[in-house]
């Protein structure tokens, strides 16, 4: 009660140090409830559930860009009101899978975090992801939550990343503070990084790079601080930290790293090239050595299994560049493997957004070019930003997709920083075009209303639809919400028939039998199952043995080759085509997309099969008993 | 300092804590588990920002030695899993929290002097209020949409088989486990060859529990099907091979722990 009449007796709730960050922390709460309502009424199939979604993000963007654009707002806000802006993109993906993880990548590091807890020891074989063992940071981490806490991994999961997430919105500040000088520019940089489609929901999964991400930032800006700090005991004790942050990412995540010496020596260079004029007086290169160095060793010593795990991703994005070069034909943007289609709107603020931020790169670019010349780390970050219209062009390409969604962290940093030059640019530019307009005396309504309120305006509501791009461009439409089953669409394609299954083979059969089944159900199996799945990834494909219309000898020979124990078939496969492409492996999608379904006759044929048991049954999944046949001599 | 509303010099992690803490209540008891896990992650990186906070204050302010601190915790952690990794006991409750109280013992040797000194982030009350208060309407979000996720389903049923014995006569084992909301009857036919040899009428399995009968029955192919009291056609249907060329079960094998 006396709080209550405190804060009712306060002449401004914004009077305190942190300004206006605690109300727009309710505000977010409010946008979070918004969130959680549509996607309970996703998965009730109630209307509304569009409307709630989209208009939860611009509510808290608009206003946290509003007072990130005043000037004169003490540093403390700009940094609450970036990690507030951090903690609230985590929220669209928690809300749709609030009992347990469901997206793809999030599995994988599932059933190593429960394999850690199994064993009691790292580096255990995962069968779903051969090289995530080799990179235990995330689930070293959470494993120690929970065995400290007794919490169940999932919850434990959760809060890891959201304080994960709590030192990547702080870093992000932070070290485009350090480039910059100035606390403004830094919120706005740090914001706007916020809109990089990986942000929204693939940098908040439970998975390696949410971990290893948020390092980066932090390594430049001690590493920024070590090349122009000239006390030895500050760069003694900034030195210990880069070594402990560089061993971290080291055995978190594999491109992270690479990316990270990537930066490094790319700044080494520009230390070069700036020569003594820079602010960075002492080179970057014996950083980037170190880590390089520290890179190469895990990799080849124990790490070595990363380089087969890399090659053919790779490879097809080469590939598929190849082909779009010679044939012309590009992947259609905005449509999924099954042909729907994102609406106009969605299509429209995505390109728009990606229209102003090519023309705030451009006027940033400029504008940070007569700034920082003498400042080798902005300059990284400018080149870094050119990386930004070359990865729309990856977007022709699926594998290129991938690749540009997965860079998207790295370019954003140096994105981020010359587009918020160019916000504060065109906003001068926007106040020199109303004086003349005001001049002309058109439009009386002009001169009631501040200048700098209306170029702020358009500049905040500019903000919410470059999140709400990023929302489109970083979130499948098919997987955004929950909903009724979908094939082979990762989280719509888990419910509790297939969860059921899953705990009922690690229940009734034992844990780590050898299984093959499709994508999603194979996910199932190896994260929730603890089974030992086989698929092409691990040597031999599956694919053509599910496929073929009946069980003759190169089943049974591919089943003997596998050494299977236990086969599941889901009919629901049946019901159409496959959201994210595949039924089983990449193999059956070399020469084209499917154009029918799989058909009923084809999922049953092993129920006519000699030697083959059908041991389960739950209406539209069966478990079936091939050990006679995968464990004959 | 105003008398009305004096700033608290509580550190920013204190704050934290108790931000989420209050938000935490405020969604009750139905997200009573997330307060586990926050703790267990308090434990986990406590000391670590012990440590590394104090020495990096002055170079980088409160913000700077906090955000540092918590990525050096973690790092700490996912470093002293690969040194724990090496012992027996690899990594046990235990031995993190020998490992951590290494670690506190360690910070506060160090830096025993400064502690005192945290960074500390003058925040007024209503502050805290409003921050608990958003904090907890994004937990409010959590329980919300958790509300409507139905595991298990309304209407879920599972039947399986497994080749058993009955003191010296082989047998078949057949599971029927009921996922629907109310209890469900059903009848079971057991089938040799084609040929009915068992029935099991009215068997009634109440919501979220499992019905296991063994039926001893001769070498041959051994069916079993499940209908629904008011279906004659088969809901479900499992089948094996009983006798000489029956299943051997697979000896799934233990992955070896350690490294």
């Amino acid at each position: 009660v006396t709080a209550g009449a405190e804060v009712a007796s306060k002449r401004s709730l914004v009077d305190g140090p942190l300004g206006w960050a605690p109300l727009l922390t309710v505000v977010g709460g409010v946008s979070a409830l918004m969130l959680g309502t549509a996607n309970s009424l996703a998965r009730l199939e109630l209307p509304g559930v569009e409307a709630l979604y989209w208009a939860a993000f611009p509510l808290v963007a608009i206003p946290v860009f509003v007072v990130l654009l005043l000037p004169n707002r003490p540093r403390r806000e700009r940094i609450a009101l970036v990690i507030l802006l951090g903690i609230e993109l985590l929220i669209p993906d928690r809300v749709r899978s609030p009992a347990s993880f469901t997206g793809y990548d999030e599995l994988l590091h599932f059933r190593s975090l429960e394999d850690i807890l199994r064993f009691g020891h790292l580096f255990q074989p995962n069968p779903l992801l051969t090289v995530g063992p080799f990179f235990p940071g995330l689930e070293t981490l959470t494993s120690a939550v929970v065995q400290v806490s007794g919490a169940d991994p999932y919850t434990a999961g959760v809060v890891v990343i959201g304080f994960i997430r709590l030192i990547f919105a702080t870093g992000v500040f932070l070290l485009f503070e350090e480039v910059a000088g100035s606390s403004r520019i830094a919120g706005l940089a740090a914001a706007l990084y916020a809109v990089n489609p990986s942000f929204v929901s693939f940098d908040g999964s439970f998975a390696y790079e949410s971990m290893a991400l948020p390092l980066i930032p932090l390594i430049l800006l001690l590493a920024a601080r070590w090349s122009r700090s000239v006390s030895s005991p500050t760069r003694a004790r900034v030195s210990g930290v880069i070594a402990v942050l560089l061993g971290t990412l080291i055995v978190t995540h594999h491109l992270t790293s690479y990316s990270l010496v990537a930066l490094l020596l790319g700044w080494a260079v520009v230390q070069w090239l700036v020569g003594r004029r820079d602010r960075y007086r002492s080179s970057v290169a014996m950083i980037a050595l170190l880590a390089m160095v520290g890179v190469g060793l895990w990799l080849f010593s124990i790490a070595s299994i990363t380089l087969g795990y890399l090659f053919p991703p790779l490879n097809a994005a080469l590939q598929q560049a190849i082909r779009l070069i010679t044939t012309g034909v590009s992947r259609e943007l905005f449509e999924s493997a099954t042909g729907s289609v994102a609406p106009f709107w969605q299509r429209a603020v995505a390109f728009a957004a990606t229209g102003l931020l090519l023309a705030c790169l451009a006027i940033g670019l400029v504008v940070t070019w007569r700034r920082f010349r003498d400042n080798s780390l902005a300059l990284l970050l400018m080149v870094l930003s050119l990386g930004y219209p070359a990865s729309l062009a990856l977007r022709l390409t699926p594998s290129g997709a991938e690749a540009a969604a997965r860079s998207s962290a790295i370019v954003y940093l140096g994105l981020a920083f010359v587009v918020a030059y160019g916000v504060l640019g065109a906003g001068d530019a926007f106040r020199w075009l109303l004086g003349r307009v005001q001049r002309l005396r058109v439009g009386a309504w002009a001169r009631s209303v501040p200048e700098t309120v209306i170029g702020r305006t358009i500049a905040a509501c500019a903000f919410g639809g470059l999140l709400v791009a990023a929302v489109i461009v970083g979130t499948s439409p098919d997987i955004r919400f929950p909903g009724p089953y979908l094939v082979e669409a990762d989280a719509r394609s888990i419910d509790a028939q297939s969860l059921a299954a899953a705990a009922w083979t690690r229940d009734e059969l034992g844990e780590d039998r050898r299984f093959a089944a499709d994508r999603d159900n194979r996910l199932l199996l190896g994260a929730y199952g603890m089974q030992d799945v086989l698929f092409g990834q691990r040597g031999l494909e599956t694919w053509q043995m599910f496929v073929s219309p009946s069980v003759g000898d190169f089943e049974r020979t591919r089943i003997r080759a596998l050494g299977l124990d236990y086969l599941l078939i889901d009919r629901r496969l049946a019901q159409g085509l496959p959201v994210f492409s595949i039924y089983y492996e990449e193999g059956e999608i070399a020469h084209g997309l499917h154009e029918t379904p799989i058909s009923l006759s084809v999922l049953g044929k092993w129920d006519h099969a000699t030697n083959i048991d059908r041991i389960y049954d739950s209406g539209d999944i069966q478990v079936y008993d091939v050990s006679r046949i995968g464990h004959a001599t | 300092m105003r008398r009305d509303a004096p700033p608290v010099a509580w550190s920013w992690l204190f704050a934290a804590g108790l931000i989420i803490g209050v938000g935490g209540v405020l969604v009750g008891l139905a997200l009573a588990d997330m307060l586990r896990p926050i703790a267990g992650l308090v434990l986990v990186v406590v000391p670590g920002l012990l440590v590394v906070v104090p020495v990096m204050r002055r170079p980088f302010g409160s913000a700077g030695a906090y955000a540092l601190g918590g990525a050096t915790a973690i790092g700490l952690i996912a470093l002293g899993g690969l040194a724990l990794n090496l012992l027996p006991q690899g990594l046990s409750t235990m031995t993190w929290l020998a490992y951590l109280a290494a670690l506190l013992i360690l910070g506060l040797v160090l830096h025993r002097p400064r502690i005192s000194r945290m960074p500390s982030l003058p925040i007024q009350r209503h502050e805290v209020l409003l921050f608990s208060l958003g904090a907890g309407l994004m937990l409010l979000a959590l329980a919300v949409s958790r509300q409507t996720v139905a595991y298990p389903a309304e209407s879920l049923t599972q039947l399986w088989i497994s080749a058993t014995s009955s003191g010296s006569s082989p047998a078949v084992a057949v599971s029927v486990r009921n996922d629907a909301q109310a209890a469900a009857v059903y009848r079971v036919d057991i089938l040799r060859n084609g040929v009915a040899v068992q029935t099991y009428a009215d068997v009634t399995v109440a919501a979220g529990a499992v019905w296991t009968q063994v039926t001893p029955v001769a070498s041959g192919r051994i069916e079993a099907q499940l209908f629904r009291s008011f279906d004659a056609t088969p809901y479900r249907s499992v089948n094996l091979q009983l006798g000489p060329t029956a299943s051997p079960k697979p000896s799934g094998s233990p992955k070896a722990s350690g490294s």
